[in-house]
């Protein structure tokens, strides 16, 4: 790490804890390289280690005539004399205390499905490539990709799935949820709930039915499917009707275990129709077949274009 | 949410698409700063905040130690970073990334403590009255400036010239 750049990370540090702050700045000085967030992160882990035993360290240097001296500092100073720190590595010991803010516990799957049971008797499945974050106590789940919910009904219980900047609230029983770059998919096959969108209006959805959100239009609508269509995916189909092109790309990305981009003209299309997922690598080539999509080599992943679209070939 | 007292859950609709960019710049990862922009909202959902004067630098703030957060506990796990190797739709082998107290990164911390106790003490005595008031004994940078005599930004320089001692000492 270069002497400049962590200069630049400790001039940073010291801006933001200001009023001031310009984190406009900060976002383009992170951005200009990656070795700016390592060298603020070594800063900030710095300051955090600092700021959480602050104690432990007025109790561990020497006394400073300047400094307001912590209760602490001035007993040990009475059995330790001037320099305090090997007496005062003992008191580490004592006054140390693990931080207690605990973030998630996430869960992430690769090409497999996994169940997960939550303490409280829950039961997720979590499909290929999908994230869950467990927070509050199992009270509170983040869902990045495709789960079914086995949720019993028990009276009292408060659980929100957050998923695609949707709340889901007032759960009971079975549900199953596909998240998509600003789509969403929740439907319900027994009991209901309530989905809390990102403008506050709230949609209840029964059993039986389909909540589909598509967040570049602001639509959310709700259709009736067949029992059968519930979780395809668990016995290797996956069923839509009239879902955003966005959702579909999403889903066959976890299941293909590769990077799909559309291109933005495609964000409007909309999708009917079943695909077999097998072992996932004739996904994308199906369903570009569907549409009537080219599909093209990009990164890591593959880009869908419209037909015959204009244009060089990348790559 | 039903009532939004401090306005934040509108502030964050409106600058959600910045913060996720600026999480990504803070992270490296856009799919970390998704989960973080999600953390965030479950963040202001569960809290019972009053009125707050600047919301913009207040949710900054908040996502910034949202990433300290994820920071610490990597730090702890000895590194072992997610790494995903899509930016789009990412995925990895599945485990539960467990946050779990572990006690030896728990009995390096204390060493570490105890090194930045001793690299305190052995600072340039500028650096190391101004650290110590600020850090420790938590004054604001103005009030240390007064009681050393030395202009606000002769405090900053202090405090950096500080970290950076300290930074290499546990470098080493």
């Amino acid at each position: 790490m270069k002497e400049t750049i962590l200069d630049q990370a400790l001039a940073w540090h010291g801006a933001l804890a200001g009023d001031q702050a310009d984190w406009d700045g900060f976002t383009r000085w992170l951005e200009a390289d990656p070795s700016h967030r390592e060298a603020f992160d070594s800063v900030a882990l710095l300051d955090d280690l600092v700021d959480r035993h602050r104690p432990t360290l007025a109790a561990l240097l020497p006394p400073d005539p300047e400094s307001r001296s912590a209760p602490r500092s001035r007993r040990l100073r009475g059995f330790a004399g001037g320099g305090a720190i090997a007496a005062g590595i003992a008191a580490l010991l004592v006054l140390f205390r693990p931080e207690a803010a605990v973030p998630p516990t996430w869960y992430a799957t690769a090409n497999l499905t996994r169940e997960i049971a939550l303490a409280d008797g829950s039961r997720v499945a979590l499909a290929a490539s999908s994230r869950l974050g467990v927070a509050a106590r199992g009270k509170e789940l983040i869902l990045a990709g495709t789960a079914s919910f086995d949720v019993p009904h028990r009276p009292g219980r408060v659980l929100t799935v957050h998923a695609g900047g949707v709340d889901l609230q007032d759960i009971g029983t079975r549900f199953e949820v596909s998240t998509g770059p600003g789509a969403l998919s929740v439907a319900v096959a027994e009991g209901r709930l309530t989905a809390r969108l990102a403008d506050g209006q709230t949609v209840g959805v029964v059993g039986g039915h389909r909540l589909l959100v598509d967040s570049r239009n602001g639509s959310a609508e709700l259709r009736p499917f067949a029992p059968r269509d519930y979780a395809a995916w668990r016995s290797g189909r996956l069923v839509y009707d009239n879902a955003p092109l966005a959702l579909v790309a999403a889903d066959v990305a976890r299941f293909a275990g590769k990077g799909i981009r559309i291109s933005p003209d495609l964000s409007s299309r909309r999708f009917s129709g079943v695909l077999t997922i097998g072992d996932g690598s004739g996904l994308v080539r199906t369903l570009a077949q569907f549409m009537d999509l080219d599909v093209r080599p990009e990164g890591h992943g593959v880009r869908l274009v419209p037909r015959g679209a204009g244009g060089r070939r990348i790559r | 949410m039903t009532a939004d007292p401090s306005g934040l859950a509108e502030l964050y609709l409106r600058h959600r698409a910045e913060l996720a960019r600026f999480l990504a710049a803070r992270t490296g990862s856009r799919e970390e700063a998704e989960d973080i922009v999600q953390e965030l909202w479950l963040k202001l959902n569960g809290a019972d905040s009053g009125p707050v004067a600047n919301g913009r630098a207040y949710l900054y703030r908040m996502a910034q130690n949202l990433v300290l957060d994820r920071i610490r506990e990597r730090s702890r796990r000895g590194a072992r970073e997610r790494l995903w190797q899509d930016e789009e739709i990412g995925y990895q082998a599945g485990e539960a990334m467990d946050a779990r107290s572990n006690p030896e990164a728990e009995a390096a911390e204390r060493e570490e403590v105890a090194l930045v106790a001793s690299a305190i003490a052995a600072l340039p005595e500028g650096a190391r009255r101004a650290f110590r008031l600020h850090k420790i004994d938590g004054l604001s940078h103005s009030e240390v400036a007064e009681r050393l005599g030395i202009s606000r930004s002769g405090v900053e320089k202090h405090i950096a010239v500080a970290m950076k001692h300290l930074r290499q000492r546990l470098a080493d």
